[in-house]
């Protein structure tokens, strides 16, 4: 894997050092004339910008270069896994022409069958996620996405988003197709991070990930970030596209909407005032919170947390008085139904209720020892 | 905590009804190899992405005699094969004109009833000959119809021509953009797989810019800001 950490050229780097094509990527593009492969520097991407490109100054994208070298380890650890970080500036004639980038891992691809049927590798993004009807995926030859699956990757973004704003990085551009997911694992990869800003950015305009509260042309900064973390993590959960996001709130399992996931969520969506939106971390904190509790006994995994995080989730009660009432709602055909009282033990894994399976097990253990216990009394009295 | 009884009927955002309108005429015969893959690649592309998918709401309408619908403008994700064209008949535009004002007027009430906001509706013409219709009046006057500013869906033309396509009836057609192809560039075969594949293109950077991105050339766009129809 190729990773920020192990780039092999210096921050800024010649043309001439990059400039052999190898697999080409992507043709023109938005800010990008093409992506290709080097084929000096193989699983490095260069992104050639088109002329009058990139649009932010040469001092941020510098800056944004040199970020992770003043990072933790933890910190430049989840750079190396899980961002495609610019790695070097590359330079002609005294421009900036263009930046390097590592290549997505192999664990962000998969086989896709077409409309053809024919089978073809592709990038796996969330616009694959996001989706309720089981046959979207079994049309396309995969399974459909766990409940686990769907929280890990969650869970994921949010460590992305939470490490950006905690270095003051604006991304502002979270959609569909600028995070990449790994069936299983659930590990993000988010792409497209050269254009970031730091403090603030310019508007990216994209259908229905929008701010209500940030008007078309306003700049961007970490509060308006949160707002579309949210959305991408309330999408990946519920797997409700389109912009009515209390559609895709109402879909999510019980134990989440009326949870800390959801009350943070809610409050993220709601707030007008953009400050006081619950941060990144704090999504993340309730994240690890639910997936803790999703996984008892099995050590949890552990996966880089900032020095600042906080030890535990801060959920502030939602400020809106005109917050609907709560009341149940049919579950999304993706999610078991609910409520699930007694779970098959060997039935279809849920978000909600887990722990009872294995909470009816030990009782039933306890009532055999204290069965035999009796036994071994009566017989050696 | 749930909203489903404050949920109001929200906007799934915009949409841009997109007509991709080949000619299949009889002289389009030896490119209908070329058609089929490329349209199969139109397609595949929509299908793997969905976020292009919700943005462009594709119909696929072929054109000789008369014109057919070959994918209306439903939902790429249920389509289970790829339609194929075969090439016969003459060139006749009247019919497809008149066709394309119906189907727009369908497709977009079908839009807003899903709550897609409809931009201008944009259809990309490529044919290889000129108009065969009898009266030869008849097909501006088809396409004054659709064209007609006062019907507010009138959608925006961009023409590829090729073979023995027209350069003055592709301007006359166009309401954007207008291609001919240069013989001394390359077959026709050749300028048939570039259009479509600058079509494509176009279609992909429109999802991310959110409005319709007009290809200036076979490279570079000129952009072209459309706002929604008022109903």
């Amino acid at each position: 894997m190729r990773a920020w950490s192990d780039r092999p050229v210096p921050p800024v780097v010649p043309f001439s050092e990059v400039a052999a094509r190898g697999r080409m990527i992507a043709g023109e593009n938005g800010e990008s004339e093409m992506i290709y492969e080097s084929a000096g520097h193989p699983g490095w991407l260069v992104k050639r910008y088109r002329p009058g490109f990139p649009l932010q100054p040469i001092e941020e994208l510098d800056r944004l270069i040199d970020l992770p070298s003043a990072m933790t380890p933890a910190d430049r650890a989840l750079v190396d896994t899980a961002f495609c970080w610019p790695a070097a500036r590359i330079v002609k004639a005294g421009g900036t022409v263009g930046v390097l980038m590592a290549m997505a891992p192999a664990d962000f691809s998969v086989g896709m069958r077409g409309i053809s049927g024919e089978t073809r590798s592709r990038l796996l993004d969330i616009d694959q996620l996001v989706q309720t009807e089981p046959g979207f995926f079994t049309r396309r030859g995969w399974e459909v996405p766990a409940p686990r699956e769907r929280l890990a990757v969650a869970r994921n973004l949010a460590a992305a988003g939470a490490l950006l704003e905690r270095h003051g990085v604006v991304y502002g551009d979270w959609s569909y197709a600028n995070a990449l997911w790994a069936r299983g694992s659930g590990r993000v990869f988010v792409i497209d991070m050269d254009s970031c800003g730091f403090g603030e950015r310019a508007w990216v305009e994209c259908n229905t990930w929008d701010d209500p509260f940030a008007p078309a042309g306003t700049p961007l900064t970490v509060h308006t970030d949160r707002y579309k973390l949210a959305v991408a993590v309330l999408r990946c959960l519920s797997g409700t596209r389109g912009s009515d996001f209390p559609a895709a709130f109402d879909a999510l399992p019980a134990a989440l909407r009326d949870g800390p996931v959801g009350k943070t969520l809610w409050q993220t969506l709601t707030e007008g005032d953009v400050t006081a939106r619950p941060s990144s971390a704090n999504l993340l904190a309730v994240l690890d919170a639910e997936q803790e509790a999703r996984t008892p006994r099995r050590p949890v995994t552990p996966v880089p947390v900032p020095d600042t995080a906080p030890s535990r989730a801060v959920v502030p009660e939602p400020r809106r008085a005109s917050r609907p009432a709560p009341h149940r709602i049919e579950p999304d055909p993706v999610f078991a139904p609910e409520p699930e009282p007694e779970p098959e033990p060997d039935g279809p894994e849920t978000l909600d209720g887990e722990w009872v399976p294995t909470a009816i097990a030990a009782c039933a253990v306890v009532l055999l020892l204290l069965a035999l216990g009796g036994v071994v009394v009566s017989l050696f009295p | 905590m749930s909203t489903s009884d404050a949920a109001p009927a929200v906007s799934r955002g915009k949409g841009l009804p997109t007509y991709v309108v080949l000619d299949v005429s009889k002289s389009m015969e030896a490119h209908e190899a070329l058609l089929n893959k490329t349209l199969e690649e139109i397609l595949e592309t929509l299908y793997s992405n969905p976020r292009i998918s919700e943005f462009i709401h594709l119909s696929i309408i072929t054109f000789s005699t008369r014109p057919h619908v070959v994918l209306g403008m439903t939902g790429i994700s249920d389509l289970t094969g790829v339609p194929t064209v075969q090439c016969r008949g003459t060139t006749n535009f009247a019919p497809l004109f008149e066709l394309l004002r119906e189907r727009i007027d369908v497709d977009l009430q079908r839009l807003l009833a899903t709550r897609i906001t409809p931009l201008r509706p944009v259809v990309f013409l490529l044919t290889d000959g000129a108009p065969a219709d009898r009266p030869y009046e008849r097909w501006t006057e088809a396409l004054s119809g659709l064209t007609d500013p006062s019907w507010k869906p009138h959608p925006h033309l961009i023409t590829y021509g090729f073979g023995e396509a027209v350069e003055s009836v592709l301007k006359q057609m166009s309401t954007v953009a207008a291609f001919i192809a240069d013989p001394r560039q390359g077959t026709n075969s050749e300028a048939l797989s570039s259009a479509l594949a600058s079509l494509l293109n176009s279609l992909v950077a429109s999802v991310q810019a959110q409005r319709l991105l007009v290809p200036e050339e076979v490279k570079g766009y000129r952009s072209l800001p459309l706002d929604p129809i008022e109903y």
